[in-house]
């Protein structure tokens, strides 16, 4: 092309050059031979005019070339281009088909395009038969119909979705637990405008889950059923036939009943702490009632407070949603007022209070009970740690509850403290947030 | 308590046998069953002031039996007690809550001075009511 251009202008410059020179020769020639000829025109002007006519035709030679050089060398470096994009497109796409992650497009209305082969899997088809469908006629979303129409609406309306569980059903009939995102893909320069579905295979876990979950339920419950029995078995001889009873018999009596009660606790802290150790895998935060959540656990509580005369005191705000995990938060009030209720002499007051502010929800169980020593204050969190007088005043207790609150509530990204004074109380204070 | 009766259904000899003794110590008529679908039919049968009903029974549960009586005429407002070895509120509060009874109570959350006071409390309730 390069060279096409220098000929073509070196042709244009000679050429130019030649004719220019000509005329110009011509018209003094002409002027030489007959003065009047030109008149007005002096013979001088002509010498300017004709290096003036040169160096335009030089200036038209050069603007030739370099036009022809330039347009060739813009269209080799946009063929460069276009080839370099080609090879990140086509990169891309194997990145795309390989990964092992199934991925998916789809329009607003949830049509899918671009299976890759890992979703093509999942699902058990081949591409044929996707095209076109509604990919949330193959999710659903167990005990929460709702939750799928709302994902379907975030997804119409570009909204992202983050790893969201639900089941897809394969062709097989089979459903399967996924975590699902969908991501919007902006498409700047018009063309449709699709977002970008991955989906990941989390149905072994969730099995596992189920399976440690019935486990432990099937188990509490077998534990607890002759342990209830043994429970009025001796609290009947104790509270109704006392009279048939001597002393001694009483005493040991009441020795099994406390070491039955302790069985019991073991059992309750047994499947709570398993639900612990499901906490730490994943904390589900949802907008929940805490108020409504507070009262129920109180209310659960209420015989125990009861059986001490205590009084338990309600001081939250009247209605309250806030997003974190409901069941852990249960958890937790469940410990703290157990604690509070424990460790609190007859008579005394057990206080709880919900209040939350924006992003921040702030619990408080006090009561008027022994508190804890200075000296064991530092410890109080450890695992299977109990304070000397706790230990004093109940058998009762393995020194797990705690260490489990702090679990959980750090594990919700919230703080737990307290404030202790030895014979007046202690208050334990929660800071959740959203 | 006296003059009332209360139907029991509980697979859980033991703990039934304990309670209709202490419930009749106290003054009512106490009837035990210990199978669901048996239970059913006495209750539909008798209209017992008060149920306590086990959750967990071989050949028809505790929900299942209270969703039948609460679907029936006079069962709607019986007050119920379900009584349980199992403590998930959050998983099966759903299930429970179908059949709306009155309370769900884990056994061995409660001593017989307890259960007896709350017993005699909700059907004092129940006369006023």
């Amino acid at each position: 092309m390069r060279a096409f251009a220098a000929i073509l202008s070196l042709l244009v410059l000679i050429a130019g050059v030649f004719f220019v020179y000509q005329y110009f020769n011509v018209r003094l020639g002409l002027v030489a031979v007959d003065p009047t000829y030109a008149t007005g025109v002096v013979p001088e002007l002509l010498q300017y005019l004709l290096f003036a006519g040169i160096a335009i035709v030089v200036l038209v030679a050069l603007l030739i070339y370099s036009t022809l050089t330039m347009r060739s060398a813009a269209r080799r470096i946009a063929y460069q281009i276009s080839k370099d994009i080609s090879l990140t497109k086509e990169q891309f796409r194997r990145f795309y088909e390989l990964s092992p992650v199934p991925y998916l497009l789809i329009n607003k209305h949830g049509q899918m395009q671009r299976p890759n082969k890992a979703f093509l899997r999942l699902v058990g088809v081949a591409e044929d038969e996707l095209r076109k469908k509604d990919i949330f006629t193959l999710l659903s979303v167990p005990d929460n119909p709702e939750k799928l129409a709302m994902y379907r609406e975030q997804a119409r309306r570009h909204v992202a979705i983050e790893q969201k569980e639900v089941q897809i059903t394969r062709v097989s009939g089979e459903h399967r637990w996924v975590l699902l995102s969908i991501e919007d893909l902006a498409s700047p320069g018009g063309g449709e405008h699709l977002s970008l579905v991955t989906m990941v295979d989390i149905h072994e876990q969730k099995e596992l889950e189920r399976i440690k979950t019935e486990f432990l339920s099937l188990a509490s419950h077998q534990l607890r059923a002759p342990l209830a029995n043994l429970k009025w078995y001796i609290d009947f001889l104790l509270t109704r036939r006392a009279d048939d009873i001597n002393e001694e018999v009483t005493g040991y009596l009441h020795k099994m009943y406390q070491r039955n009660e302790d069985m019991i606790d073991l059992v309750n802290t047994l499947l709570n702490m398993s639900r612990v150790e499901m906490g730490r895998v994943k904390v589900q935060k949802e907008d929940t009632d805490v108020i409504t959540l507070t009262k129920s656990v109180i209310e659960e509580l209420a015989p125990a407070a009861a059986g001490k005369e205590l009084h338990i005191v309600q001081e939250t705000d009247e209605a309250l949603t806030f997003n974190t995990d409901g069941r852990l938060m249960r958890i937790v009030l469940q410990n703290l007022l157990s604690n509070a209720i424990r460790y609190t002499n007859t008579g005394g007051t057990v206080t709880v209070r919900v209040h939350g502010s924006g992003s921040k929800l702030t619990l408080e169980v006090q009561d008027t009970g022994v508190g804890i020593p200075p000296e064991e204050q530092g410890k109080i969190f450890a695992k299977l740690y109990r304070a000397s007088n706790a230990q004093a005043m109940e058998a009762n207790g393995n020194g797990i509850g705690l260490y489990m609150c702090k679990a959980l509530v750090e594990g919700m990204g919230g703080t737990i403290s307290f404030n202790s004074v030895i014979g007046k109380g202690t208050t334990f204070t929660v800071e959740l947030v959203t | 308590m006296q003059g009332k009766t209360i139907l029991i259904v509980d697979d859980d000899t033991a703990f039934s046998e304990m309670l209709s003794e202490v419930l009749t110590e106290d003054g009512a008529r106490v009837v035990v069953e210990h199978d669901g679908v048996v239970g059913l039919d006495q209750a539909m049968q008798s209209k017992p002031d008060l149920i306590m009903l086990d959750v967990m029974m071989p050949r028809m549960s505790g929900v299942q039996a209270l969703e039948k009586i609460r679907a029936s005429d006079w069962g709607k407002e019986v007050p119920v007690l379900m009584l349980t070895n199992m403590n998930e509120p959050e998983e099966s509060a759903k299930d429970r809550e179908a059949g709306h009874p009155t309370e769900c109570l884990l056994k061995t959350d409660w001593t017989l001075d307890q259960i007896s006071t709350h017993v005699k409390e909700l059907l004092a309730e129940n006369t006023q009511s």
